[in-house]
């Protein structure tokens, strides 16, 4: 039997490490997008374990909602990144300064 | 006493969880990322089994291993991205980050731990055998969340039009093409003769 915490425990340091992700990536814009999905994935696993734990199962209708947007934010991230690469040629993110003037 | 299923499994797919997810951080080629994304994403399948949420582990595989997942490394594979050296300004933001890392996880030990708030230990409810997943989960999107599950649809539809219009542009001059308008002028006097 495994305690709430442990979940929890779990979820947090996914959490943490996709921020981590974030910020010591600074090579392209891809791992970028896929630490955006670790990140959902871990506030889901928060969400199906409280929703398990105190047996409130919209808590995994929720989870079905999370999981629909973050399809379409891939979709749309990934045309985005298209779209950069042909204007651009690269997809590094220490060469977009074209708004910094 | 019984030996501990769950608890073994719960320790190997957690370590396999954060494992991989470190993995996609650090790893220089986006292909190996991709994939080590995938067991992750299989790893957590894994964990949400044992919490009894079936259906939503089969969706995230089937839904994210299977399609966006795919996109991810048709992307990473269409695009040619080159693996950059790594230079010695790319480590500046270890300490930081790894630092940071540290503290959101004390923090949240320290909020979550049994003196603070003592629901963190509670004991998950096991649903005995009639207990079926997809029906509870069926019932409530159908019946209480329909509007948000209509609103779900369209956001789909929103998605898929918008990355259709961001990427296509317009046919090539010189390709060969289906031209529907002509074929649906067509009729049989100007096709078929009698010999």
């Amino acid at each position: 039997m495994i305690p709430l915490i442990y979940y929890l425990m779990v979820s947090v340091t996914l959490l943490g490490i996709s921020f981590v992700g974030m910020m010591i990536n600074r090579r392209n814009l891809i791992v970028l997008l896929m630490c955006i999905e670790l990140m959902l994935l871990a506030a889901n696993t928060n969400f199906i374990a409280f929703a398990q734990y105190f047996k409130i199962i919209s808590g995994e209708v929720f989870v079905f909602f999370i999981l629909t947007v973050a399809a379409v934010e891939a979709a749309i991230g990934l045309a985005i990144l298209v779209l950069l690469y042909r204007c651009c040629g690269n997809i590094n993110i220490t060469e977009m300064n074209t708004l910094k003037g | 006493m019984l030996f501990p299923t769950q608890t073994v499994i719960f320790y190997v797919f957690s370590t396999i969880l954060i494992v991989s997810a470190m993995a996609v951080i650090t790893v220089k080629n986006p292909v190996k990322s991709v994939l080590s994304l995938v067991v992750c994403f299989v790893a957590s399948a894994v964990l949400w089994m044992l919490m009894q949420a079936e259906f939503l582990s089969l969706v995230l595989i089937f839904v994210y291993v299977g399609a966006v997942m795919t996109l991810f490394l048709f992307v990473v594979m269409m695009l040619n991205v080159t693996q950059t050296e790594w230079q010695p300004s790319l480590f500046r933001y270890y300490p930081l980050g790894f630092s940071i890392l540290l503290i959101l996880v004390g923090t949240a030990y320290y909020v979550f731990s049994a003196r603070h708030w003592p629901p963190a230990y509670t004991m998950p409810t096991q649903y005995g055998h009639d207990y079926r997943n997809v029906k509870m989960i069926g019932t409530l999107l159908f019946q209480r969340y329909l509007f948000s599950f209509e609103l779900a649809a369209i956001l789909l539809l929103v998605g898929m039009i918008s990355s259709i219009v961001l990427v296509f542009h317009g046919r090539k001059p010189d390709t060969k093409t289906q031209k529907i308008h002509e074929q649906l002028m067509a009729n049989k006097k100007d096709r078929l003769t009698i010999l």
